[in-house]
């Protein structure tokens, strides 16, 4: 199957998850058209582009991080829609899905960008620590370094949400 | 450390992951532009010397030499000879239209101006045109049923006689034969190969040779129609056809005096995917000696690649 076609739906699902789906569309033509003209530093000897390919999209939302916190703290202050959750969700998932929608959105905008990233390629695409570490050019130990910090703070939010549901509205997932 | 936080975040905003129904055609217009450019930006680069130009029974080393940077679009420039042709180094857009003229013009010196037919008809009324094995020459009018799979490869003779000789309308009815067979064909892959096996048969009516030649001008994907040589370093007409789903480029030489099969070669280019075979590797290979019989792979260095790779073979060229 041609790279296009193997890799397209995935980082298409990355990239609109985390900016909405009208730049992810122009992102991920973006993607593969730089990968087209920086093919020759392609390491033939890997068997799978996915980290290079992700590589290359995550320099590009870098130039819209501010797009992206933005529609996250919308997100803490009005949530989103319940057709955001899986349709095949539990129920009691899904209500938690939900109801925690706000403290995942503050807690998203409230870490680091590399933290982010780190995070969002693990929990979405089950990227293994080495293939991040690819995607992002950092050693695996920073990857590992990384999803522990950021699962830390998420936790931390979804915490004291549900100790204090109204918390994120009214700090507007501000710390 | 619990996995509560994970599988929240698998479910959030996961309806935005769908892929809208026109992204796909998105990003293989973008690439193919960006191809066409890089193209067009390779051909006004100075021409080469005469020296590098003429690949006389080495037309493949530079493949390999050159590695990623030959196999895009570098075949084309290397297959010229920058003989008759003038412009036809020159791709993209202005090489479209070049390459237009230069089919139509081939068209009409090797099938003639006004088309007229010059194969004689055998005369067996359920006979058909097999044109699938490019060396069959005569052979390929044959009695028996055509083959009923929509394609046009084994024809009734009937049907030969009906097919338009307009190039646009000849187009039309190529794509629908080759969609019909291989279902999507957005770059014209299947059309193309289909419409170059009817080019190279003698056994076929000329007019409808000459036809078949110029609807190639209108297909996707055509990038370059010059002159050049084959692998056995013989002078030809190369048309030149880019797959940008697959990557693969596949280009016809033929023969500039009867418009036969010279060398047929199918491979792969930089744009393929990467982790399958690099860059140069063959998929297909067929060489017809100056009888329009199969050269033997033994006699023709590197001939002997694999014609449909199972895996890549990667032996450097020498």
């Amino acid at each position: 199957m041609p790279l296009v076609d193997r890799h397209r739906r995935v980082l298409f699902g990355y990239l609109a998850r985390r900016v909405g789906r009208d730049l992810a569309e122009d992102i991920t033509s973006e993607t593969f058209t730089r990968a087209f003209a920086q093919r020759r530093r392609f390491d033939q000897e890997r068997d799978d582009a996915r980290p290079w390919l992700f590589g290359i999209a995550t320099n590009l939302l870098r130039n819209n991080a501010r797009s992206e916190v933005r529609q996250l703290r919308a997100y803490t202050r009005h949530g989103v829609e319940d057709r955001t959750f899986d349709d095949h969700a539990g129920s009691d998932a899904r209500l938690d899905a939900v109801s925690q929608t706000p403290a995942l959105a503050a807690a998203l905008a409230a870490l680091k960008a590399g933290d982010r990233e780190a995070l969002l390629m693990f929990a979405w695409n089950d990227m293994s620590y080495e293939d991040i570490a690819l995607a992002l050019d950092i050693p695996v130990g920073t990857v590992r370094s990384r999803l522990n910090r950021a699962r830390r703070i998420v936790q931390e939010h979804l915490a004291a949400a549900d100790a204090d549901p109204d918390r994120e509205e009214a700090t507007h997932g501000r710390p | 450390m619990d996995d509560r936080d994970l599988e929240l975040l698998r479910t959030f905003r996961a309806d935005e992951a769908v892929e809208p129904p026109g992204l796909a055609a998105r990003v293989e217009e973008d690439l193919w532009q960006l191809v066409l450019a890089e193209e067009a930006s390779r051909a006004r680069r100075p021409a080469a010397g005469a020296g590098q130009r003429r690949w006389r029974g080495s037309l493949l080393r530079p493949l390999a030499a050159a590695g990623a940077a030959a196999v895009l679009a570098g075949v084309v420039a290397v297959a010229s000879d920058g003989g008759s042709s003038g412009n036809a180094n020159v791709v993209g857009g202005p090489a479209r239209e070049a390459s237009a003229g230069l089919l139509d013009g081939a068209a009409s010196r090797l099938f003639g101006r006004d088309g007229g037919s010059t194969t004689a008809t055998t005369g067996i009324p359920s006979g058909k045109i097999d044109v699938t094995e490019p060396d069959a020459g005569d052979a390929a009018l044959v009695d028996g049923p055509a083959l009923d799979d929509g394609s046009l490869d084994a024809s009734s003779r009937d049907l030969v006689d009906e097919l338009p000789r307009d190039p646009t309308t000849l187009l039309a009815t190529v794509r629908a034969a080759a969609t019909a067979v291989d279902g999507s064909d957005p770059a014209d892959r299947a059309a193309f190969a289909a419409a170059m096996r009817w080019v190279v048969q003698p056994a076929v009516p000329t007019d409808l040779r000459a036809a078949m030649l110029r609807s190639v001008a209108g297909m996707a994907g055509l990038d370059a129609a010059t002159t050049g040589v084959d692998v056995l370093g013989r002078t030809g007409l190369v048309v030149s056809h880019f797959d940008s789903l697959t990557g693969l480029r596949e280009q016809w030489v033929l023969d500039p005096e009867r418009g036969t099969l010279l060398e047929r070669r199918a491979f792969t280019t930089t744009y393929a995917d990467p982790t399958t075979c690099p860059p140069g590797t063959f998929t297909e290979h067929v060489v017809l000696d100056d009888d329009g019989h199969r050269v033997d792979p033994e006699a023709v260095p590197y001939l002997d690649w694999p014609e449909v790779l199972g895996a890549c073979d990667t032996r450097p060229l020498p």
